[in-house]
Protein backbone atom coordinates (compact mmCIF):
# COMPACT_ATOMS: atom_id res chain seq x y z
CA UNK A 1 0.00 0.00 0.00
CA UNK A 2 2.87 2.35 0.69
CA UNK A 3 4.47 2.27 -2.16
CA UNK A 4 0.97 2.49 -3.99
CA UNK A 5 0.41 6.25 -2.66
CA UNK A 6 4.39 6.87 -3.66
CA UNK A 7 3.48 5.64 -6.90
CA UNK A 8 0.52 7.79 -6.99
CA UNK A 9 2.31 10.70 -5.99
CA UNK A 10 4.83 10.53 -8.05
CA UNK A 11 2.39 10.23 -10.99
CA UNK A 12 0.47 13.60 -9.55
CA UNK A 13 3.55 15.55 -9.23
CA UNK A 14 4.43 14.37 -12.65
CA UNK A 15 0.69 15.52 -13.85
CA UNK A 16 1.57 18.79 -12.07
CA UNK A 17 -1.32 18.03 -9.44
CA UNK A 18 -1.02 19.96 -6.36
CA UNK A 19 -4.44 19.12 -4.80
CA UNK A 20 -6.69 15.79 -4.34
CA UNK A 21 -9.07 15.07 -2.78
CA UNK A 22 -11.00 11.35 -3.03
CA UNK A 23 -13.16 10.16 -0.32
CA UNK A 24 -17.19 10.59 0.81
CA UNK A 25 -18.48 14.22 -0.42
CA UNK A 26 -20.02 16.60 1.31
CA UNK A 27 -20.07 20.58 1.70
CA UNK A 28 -17.71 20.69 4.55
CA UNK A 29 -15.56 18.76 2.11
CA UNK A 30 -15.67 21.61 -0.01
CA UNK A 31 -15.36 24.47 2.06
CA UNK A 32 -11.91 23.01 3.51
CA UNK A 33 -10.37 21.66 0.28
CA UNK A 34 -11.59 25.02 -1.74
CA UNK A 35 -9.93 26.99 1.08
CA UNK A 36 -6.77 24.72 0.46
CA UNK A 37 -7.42 25.44 -3.37
CA UNK A 38 -7.46 29.23 -2.75
CA UNK A 39 -4.35 29.38 -0.48
CA UNK A 40 -2.15 27.82 -3.19
CA UNK A 41 -4.02 30.19 -5.80
CA UNK A 42 -2.91 33.06 -3.42
CA UNK A 43 0.37 32.33 -2.80
CA UNK A 44 1.37 32.17 -6.80
CA UNK A 45 -0.49 35.13 -6.89
CA UNK A 46 -2.70 33.82 -9.95
CA UNK A 47 -5.06 36.98 -11.39
CA UNK A 48 -8.41 37.69 -9.79
CA UNK A 49 -10.42 36.77 -12.92
CA UNK A 50 -8.71 33.12 -13.14
CA UNK A 51 -8.33 32.87 -9.76
CA UNK A 52 -12.52 33.10 -9.60
CA UNK A 53 -12.51 30.99 -12.50
CA UNK A 54 -10.74 28.08 -11.09
CA UNK A 55 -12.39 27.89 -7.85
CA UNK A 56 -16.09 28.63 -9.44
CA UNK A 57 -15.34 25.19 -11.38
CA UNK A 58 -14.06 23.61 -8.72
CA UNK A 59 -17.26 24.35 -6.52
CA UNK A 60 -19.80 23.36 -9.19
CA UNK A 61 -18.01 20.24 -10.09
CA UNK A 62 -17.86 19.47 -6.56
CA UNK A 63 -21.63 20.07 -5.62
CA UNK A 64 -22.31 17.90 -8.73
CA UNK A 65 -20.53 15.10 -7.03
CA UNK A 66 -22.32 15.36 -3.97
CA UNK A 67 -25.76 16.20 -5.44
CA UNK A 68 -25.83 13.29 -8.30
CA UNK A 69 -23.20 11.26 -7.32
CA UNK A 70 -23.79 8.14 -5.84
CA UNK A 71 -21.82 5.21 -3.44
CA UNK A 72 -21.32 2.20 -4.04
CA UNK A 73 -18.23 1.22 -2.96
CA UNK A 74 -19.05 -2.50 -0.94
CA UNK A 75 -22.04 -4.45 -1.37
CA UNK A 76 -24.00 -3.23 1.56
CA UNK A 77 -24.14 0.72 0.06
CA UNK A 78 -24.76 -0.09 -3.21
CA UNK A 79 -28.37 -1.02 -1.66
CA UNK A 80 -29.21 3.10 -0.91
CA UNK A 81 -28.33 6.08 -2.21
CA UNK A 82 -25.81 7.25 0.46
CA UNK A 83 -25.42 10.82 1.61
CA UNK A 84 -21.82 11.12 0.99
CA UNK A 85 -21.69 10.30 -2.45
CA UNK A 86 -17.94 9.12 -3.75
CA UNK A 87 -15.94 11.40 -5.10
CA UNK A 88 -12.66 11.98 -6.74
CA UNK A 89 -11.37 15.52 -7.38
CA UNK A 90 -7.73 16.78 -8.59
CA UNK A 91 -6.20 20.40 -9.56
CA UNK A 92 -3.39 20.89 -11.83
CA UNK A 93 -0.82 23.37 -12.62
CA UNK A 94 1.17 22.66 -16.36
CA UNK A 95 2.42 25.12 -18.96
CA UNK A 96 0.56 27.70 -17.82
CA UNK A 97 -2.94 25.79 -17.48
CA UNK A 98 -5.19 24.59 -14.47
CA UNK A 99 -6.93 21.18 -15.12
CA UNK A 100 -9.48 20.28 -12.80
CA UNK A 101 -10.73 16.45 -13.37
CA UNK A 102 -13.34 15.36 -11.18
CA UNK A 103 -14.65 11.77 -11.11
CA UNK A 104 -17.47 9.96 -9.26
CA UNK A 105 -19.88 7.62 -9.31
CA UNK A 106 -23.58 7.48 -11.50
CA UNK A 107 -26.02 4.64 -11.49
CA UNK A 108 -26.38 3.03 -15.29
CA UNK A 109 -29.91 4.89 -15.94
CA UNK A 110 -28.59 8.42 -15.23
CA UNK A 111 -25.96 8.52 -18.77
CA UNK A 112 -27.67 8.81 -21.41
CA UNK A 113 -29.68 12.14 -20.50
CA UNK A 114 -26.80 13.28 -18.89
CA UNK A 115 -24.46 11.92 -22.19
CA UNK A 116 -26.83 13.88 -24.33
CA UNK A 117 -27.23 17.31 -22.23
CA UNK A 118 -23.40 17.72 -22.06
CA UNK A 119 -22.78 17.13 -25.77
CA UNK A 120 -25.42 19.93 -26.30
CA UNK A 121 -23.98 22.46 -24.23
CA UNK A 122 -20.29 21.52 -25.06
CA UNK A 123 -21.63 22.26 -28.92
CA UNK A 124 -23.06 25.92 -28.40
CA UNK A 125 -21.00 29.12 -28.75
CA UNK A 126 -20.38 31.32 -26.49
CA UNK A 127 -22.96 33.78 -27.13
CA UNK A 128 -25.71 31.28 -27.31
CA UNK A 129 -24.58 29.39 -24.33
CA UNK A 130 -25.02 32.32 -22.59
CA UNK A 131 -28.49 33.16 -23.86
CA UNK A 132 -29.12 29.63 -22.50
CA UNK A 133 -27.90 29.97 -19.00
CA UNK A 134 -29.82 33.23 -18.94
CA UNK A 135 -32.98 31.88 -19.97
CA UNK A 136 -32.46 28.63 -17.72
CA UNK A 137 -31.64 31.23 -14.67
CA UNK A 138 -35.30 33.06 -15.55
CA UNK A 139 -37.26 29.44 -15.71
CA UNK A 140 -38.59 27.21 -12.55
CA UNK A 141 -35.95 24.75 -12.09
CA UNK A 142 -37.32 21.10 -13.17
CA UNK A 143 -37.85 18.82 -10.65
CA UNK A 144 -34.90 16.18 -11.10
CA UNK A 145 -32.54 18.89 -10.47
CA UNK A 146 -31.56 19.54 -7.18
CA UNK A 147 -29.58 22.92 -8.10
CA UNK A 148 -30.10 25.53 -10.47
CA UNK A 149 -29.41 23.24 -13.08
CA UNK A 150 -26.73 25.83 -14.24
CA UNK A 151 -23.73 24.45 -13.07
CA UNK A 152 -22.67 22.11 -16.11
CA UNK A 153 -23.05 25.47 -18.28
CA UNK A 154 -21.01 27.56 -15.46
CA UNK A 155 -18.25 25.09 -15.74
CA UNK A 156 -18.27 25.15 -19.66
CA UNK A 157 -18.19 29.03 -19.86
CA UNK A 158 -15.47 29.61 -17.48
CA UNK A 159 -12.86 26.90 -19.19
CA UNK A 160 -10.64 28.04 -21.97
CA UNK A 161 -10.64 24.72 -24.09
CA UNK A 162 -13.89 22.39 -24.96
CA UNK A 163 -14.41 19.76 -21.70
CA UNK A 164 -13.72 16.42 -22.11
CA UNK A 165 -16.02 13.42 -20.36
CA UNK A 166 -16.60 9.88 -20.24
CA UNK A 167 -18.36 6.99 -18.84
CA UNK A 168 -16.26 3.96 -17.45
CA UNK A 169 -18.46 0.51 -16.69
CA UNK A 170 -18.08 -0.55 -13.14
CA UNK A 171 -21.13 -3.26 -13.24
CA UNK A 172 -24.76 -3.83 -14.59
CA UNK A 173 -25.48 -1.29 -12.21
CA UNK A 174 -23.25 1.44 -12.40
CA UNK A 175 -20.89 3.70 -14.26
CA UNK A 176 -17.99 6.14 -13.13
CA UNK A 177 -18.00 9.35 -14.72
CA UNK A 178 -15.35 11.69 -15.20
CA UNK A 179 -14.69 15.64 -16.11
CA UNK A 180 -11.86 17.41 -17.63
CA UNK A 181 -12.39 21.02 -17.62
CA UNK A 182 -8.70 23.43 -18.26
CA UNK A 183 -8.82 26.87 -17.54
CA UNK B 1 -41.05 44.67 11.27
CA UNK B 2 -37.61 44.63 12.52
CA UNK B 3 -34.65 44.34 10.68
CA UNK B 4 -33.00 41.10 8.91
CA UNK B 5 -29.84 40.69 10.06
CA UNK B 6 -27.95 37.66 8.98
CA UNK B 7 -24.36 37.30 9.77
CA UNK B 8 -21.79 36.19 7.00
CA UNK B 9 -20.28 32.71 7.33
CA UNK B 10 -17.31 30.87 4.82
CA UNK B 11 -20.14 30.08 2.55
CA UNK B 12 -22.63 32.75 3.27
CA UNK B 13 -22.94 36.62 2.50
CA UNK B 14 -23.49 39.20 5.70
CA UNK B 15 -27.56 40.45 4.54
CA UNK B 16 -28.67 43.63 6.33
CA UNK B 17 -32.07 44.76 5.31
CA UNK B 18 -33.05 47.86 7.13
CA UNK B 19 -36.80 49.14 7.14
CA UNK B 20 -35.83 51.86 8.44
CA UNK B 21 -33.56 53.30 6.27
CA UNK B 22 -34.38 51.61 3.55
CA UNK B 23 -31.10 50.19 2.38
CA UNK B 24 -30.44 46.32 1.66
CA UNK B 25 -27.61 44.99 1.81
CA UNK B 26 -26.07 41.60 0.34
CA UNK B 27 -22.29 41.13 0.52
CA UNK B 28 -19.64 38.55 0.45
CA UNK B 29 -19.61 34.87 -0.95
CA UNK B 30 -22.67 32.65 -1.96
CA UNK B 31 -21.95 29.24 -1.68
CA UNK B 32 -24.50 27.49 0.47
CA UNK B 33 -24.70 24.18 1.60
CA UNK B 34 -28.59 24.35 0.73
CA UNK B 35 -29.15 27.48 -1.19
CA UNK B 36 -33.17 27.46 -1.20
CA UNK B 37 -32.96 26.88 2.69
CA UNK B 38 -30.30 29.47 3.52
CA UNK B 39 -32.12 32.34 1.23
CA UNK B 40 -35.86 31.15 2.28
CA UNK B 41 -36.32 33.69 5.36
CA UNK B 42 -34.27 36.58 2.74
CA UNK B 43 -37.53 35.59 0.38
CA UNK B 44 -39.98 35.74 3.44
CA UNK B 45 -38.28 39.13 4.67
CA UNK B 46 -38.52 40.89 1.45
CA UNK B 47 -42.23 40.19 0.35
CA UNK B 48 -43.59 41.19 3.72
CA UNK B 49 -41.48 44.68 3.51
CA UNK B 50 -42.56 45.07 -0.44
CA UNK B 51 -45.90 44.83 0.75
CA UNK B 52 -45.29 47.34 3.63
CA UNK B 53 -43.54 50.13 1.88
CA UNK B 54 -45.38 52.73 -0.57
CA UNK B 55 -43.05 56.09 -1.51
CA UNK B 56 -39.75 55.09 0.28
CA UNK B 57 -36.50 55.34 -1.46
CA UNK B 58 -35.50 51.81 -1.32
CA UNK B 59 -31.70 50.98 -2.38
CA UNK B 60 -30.17 47.48 -2.64
CA UNK B 61 -26.77 46.93 -2.67
CA UNK B 62 -25.33 43.74 -4.27
CA UNK B 63 -21.34 43.08 -3.71
CA UNK B 64 -20.71 39.34 -3.65
CA UNK B 65 -17.24 38.78 -5.09
CA UNK B 66 -18.12 35.06 -5.51
CA UNK B 67 -21.59 33.19 -5.47
CA UNK B 68 -22.08 29.38 -7.29
CA UNK B 69 -24.86 28.87 -10.08
CA UNK B 70 -27.57 27.94 -7.62
CA UNK B 71 -27.30 31.42 -5.17
CA UNK B 72 -27.40 32.89 -9.30
CA UNK B 73 -30.59 32.04 -9.67
CA UNK B 74 -31.89 33.09 -6.25
CA UNK B 75 -30.50 36.21 -7.14
CA UNK B 76 -32.45 36.46 -10.21
CA UNK B 77 -35.28 35.34 -8.33
CA UNK B 78 -34.65 38.20 -6.39
CA UNK B 79 -34.49 40.61 -8.66
CA UNK B 80 -37.82 39.61 -10.59
CA UNK B 81 -39.27 39.71 -7.42
CA UNK B 82 -38.03 43.68 -7.26
CA UNK B 83 -38.45 44.45 -10.50
CA UNK B 84 -42.24 43.39 -10.53
CA UNK B 85 -42.48 45.74 -7.39
CA UNK B 86 -41.10 48.47 -9.21
CA UNK B 87 -43.82 47.57 -11.82
CA UNK B 88 -46.38 48.42 -8.85
CA UNK B 89 -44.92 51.69 -8.50
CA UNK B 90 -42.18 51.29 -5.87
CA UNK B 91 -39.01 53.71 -5.93
CA UNK B 92 -36.39 50.45 -5.78
CA UNK B 93 -32.90 50.80 -7.50
CA UNK B 94 -29.93 47.98 -7.50
CA UNK B 95 -26.27 49.07 -6.80
CA UNK B 96 -24.27 45.70 -8.07
CA UNK B 97 -20.81 46.55 -6.71
CA UNK B 98 -17.40 44.65 -7.91
CA UNK B 99 -13.86 45.42 -7.31
CA UNK B 100 -12.33 46.87 -10.66
CA UNK B 101 -9.73 43.46 -10.60
CA UNK B 102 -12.97 41.05 -10.17
CA UNK B 103 -13.86 41.17 -13.86
CA UNK B 104 -15.76 38.16 -13.02
CA UNK B 105 -18.12 40.06 -11.12
CA UNK B 106 -18.36 43.05 -13.37
CA UNK B 107 -19.38 40.24 -16.44
CA UNK B 108 -22.03 38.75 -14.04
CA UNK B 109 -24.11 42.50 -13.47
CA UNK B 110 -24.04 42.86 -16.68
CA UNK B 111 -26.40 39.36 -17.45
CA UNK B 112 -28.37 40.64 -14.82
CA UNK B 113 -28.88 43.87 -16.20
CA UNK B 114 -29.90 42.82 -19.72
CA UNK B 115 -32.57 40.63 -17.64
CA UNK B 116 -34.00 43.57 -16.33
CA UNK B 117 -36.23 45.89 -17.83
CA UNK B 118 -37.96 48.54 -15.38
CA UNK B 119 -35.64 47.49 -12.44
CA UNK B 120 -33.04 50.46 -12.01
CA UNK B 121 -29.60 48.56 -12.35
CA UNK B 122 -26.63 49.88 -11.85
CA UNK B 123 -22.99 48.31 -11.97
CA UNK B 124 -20.96 50.49 -9.65
CA UNK B 125 -17.22 49.69 -9.33
CA UNK B 126 -15.69 49.99 -5.95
Amino acid sequence: MIGNLFHYTCQFAQEGIFLCYSGPTSHDVLVSTGNSLRQYLEENSVDKKRYYCIFSVYVELFENIIRYGVDCFGENLCQKRCRCPYGIITVGMNNDHFTIKSGNIIALEQKDKLKKYLNTIKAMDPQILRDYYRDKRKQTTASDCKGAGLGFIEIIRKSSQPITFSFDYIDDYFLFFSMTTVI
Amino acid sequence: MTNLEISKTKTTPEILFNCSTNELSIVGESFPENTSEFYAPVFEWLERYLNSITNQVVVVNIELVYFNSSSSKVLMDLFDMLEEAVQDGKDISVNWRYDEENEMAAEYGEDFMEDLEKLPFKLVEI
